[in-house]
């Protein structure tokens, strides 16, 4: 039996991010209207990151989604939401998630597991996610980019495969391939979304099964015949995961870069733990370490991460079971 | 929640830059390319096409480039005219050079014969004509309120309005 809505809201990282999750809402037929529409930030440039204790721009409520001055404070289910940064777009029916959507065109090699913790922290959540997944950046015909890609699928195969009730569900498309099209994959993604909307469990439920089916194959076969080597930089014994971080502390990027030289480790280490931690039973069975392999204990950049606000600061802390610095 | 026509809407640049090129595309433009800040994440069809052309040629990438007939026009979104001057003087002196690889880009629909600067400041500008003079723009673009205010140069506005 469908749900009936009564307060559909959608939180949108930025106005900008907003009207292009609704232009696809337009261009799919999405026939849900939303009663209120909030945005993280006032613009895509603005790095503020007050939504991760809940504050949030009205809006028109429209399709051009105007900013207003007037902020509010989410619901705590949103806000628990946004903790391993926030997605492109949440669904919510009044306080209580439905989706969240990551809507990207690009992958880079070096970093495939950029955008992994948001994502995950939903399935945690048990909120259902969907990633719209361009692979711009990446040339196929390369072997060492199909490793990219298959490490990519792998990250959202484990994160399946522990929560198999909500999971991640990568809808991707390859702009050369025809039948891999970007309209392709958006309308298998907002089927899906559509399905959990609605309330129709068993068409969300056999999308599942179909993307799961996908996605592990992937996992098993690798992407295109190609099965991605080990990172080196993460190490697997029997009882522990160890994510090597190489930063050299004296690298100018930590006082000048807002993220330090962190941007590509969170998205490895939220990654490595749930490829490489987790049993079949979905247990944790190794334990989840960091170490930096030259950076001191009590290193500058690292002293105020317990009250940072910064997720490049708190997240290594937060995913991993020990963080270790090595450096002298 | 507040009747919406009682709130104060939030001018910034992503406000600015999303209202003007509504505003060119209702007024016949063609908007190829508009930098939401999100362009920085990967960009396809013109938006790709003219980003490839300001990243080739190394000239200051503008906030919207729209086309309209034979006339190109960039514009620079921001609070201050005078923190753009460099791109207004790049647009003016490589015009020729822009507007040959547009001509020579597929798939931008059209030949470009000439064009036209603009400024579109964050917020009110009480002066138009005389920022239009200092900077020699065809455009300068105010907001008073949350609606974009456009002031062209004299036989830069035929058609444009």
């Amino acid at each position: 039996m469908p749900t009936a809505r009564s307060h559909l809201t959608l939180w949108a990282e930025s106005p900008e991010e907003a009207r292009i999750f609704l232009a696809r809402c337009r261009r799919q037929g999405f026939a849900h209207p939303f009663s209120d529409i909030y945005v993280a930030k006032r613009s895509p440039k603005n790095r503020s990151n007050d939504y991760v204790e809940g504050q949030y721009f009205c809006t028109s409520n429209d399709e051009h989604v105007t900013v207003y001055e007037e902020v509010i404070v989410a619901p705590s289910s949103i806000i628990d939401l946004v903790q391993w940064c926030t997605c492109d777009a949440m669904i919510s029916d009044g306080s209580t998630p439905i989706v969240v959507i990551e809507d990207t065109t690009h992958i880079v090699r070096m970093n495939v597991y950029q955008r992994v913790p948001r994502l995950f922290k939903a399935a945690l959540l048990g909120v259902p996610a969907v990633a719209l997944q361009g692979t711009r950046g990446l040339d196929f015909r390369l072997r060492g980019d199909c490793w990219g890609m298959h490490r990519h699928m792998r990250a959202y195969a484990a994160i399946c495969r522990l929560y198999p009730t909500t999971g991640v569900l990568p809808f991707y498309y390859i702009p050369e391939d025809a039948e891999k099209s970007e309209a392709q994959a958006e309308q298998a993604a907002f089927e899906y979304i559509n399905a959990l909307v609605a309330g129709d469990a068993p068409t969300a439920d056999r999308i599942r099964a179909q993307v799961f089916a996908e996605v592990a194959d992937i996992d098993r076969r690798g992407f295109r015949g190609h099965v991605a080597p080990d990172i080196q930089s993460i190490e697997v014994a029997h009882d522990r995961v160890v994510v090597h971080i190489g930063a050299k502390p004296e690298k100018k990027s930590w006082r000048e870069k807002g993220s330090g030289q962190m941007d590509p480790y969170i998205g490895m280490i939220a990654a490595a733990k749930y490829i490489y931690c987790f049993d079949a039973h979905g247990n944790q069975s190794k334990e989840m370490v960091v170490q930096f392999t030259h950076v001191p204990n009590d290193f500058w950049w690292f002293r105020d991460w317990r009250t940072s606000k910064s997720l490049y600061k708190t997240l290594a802390f937060e995913i991993a079971d020990r963080v270790e610095f090595l450096g002298t | 929640m507040s009747n919406s026509l009682e709130r104060k809407v939030r001018i910034d640049q992503s406000h600015c830059n999303y209202q003007l090129a509504n505003r060119l595309a209702d007024s016949g433009w063609s908007v190829l390319f508009r930098d939401p800040g999100r362009v920085t994440r990967g960009a396809s069809g013109s938006q790709a096409q003219v980003l490839g052309i300001f990243e080739r040629t190394g000239l200051p990438i503008p906030d919207i480039a729209a086309k309209l007939s034979d006339d190109l026009l960039l514009v620079e979104v921001d609070k201050s005219a005078r923190n753009n001057e460099q791109s207004f003087r790049s647009y003016r002196e490589h015009a020729s050079r822009i507007i040959g690889e547009f001509n020579s880009t597929a798939h931008l629909d059209g030949h470009i014969s000439r064009l036209l600067v603009g400024f579109c400041k964050v917020g009110r500008e009480r002066l138009p004509a005389a920022l239009m003079s200092a900077y020699d723009l065809d455009l300068v673009v105010s907001f008073d309120e949350a609606t974009p205010i456009l002031s062209w140069r004299s036989g830069a506005s035929l058609r444009k309005n």
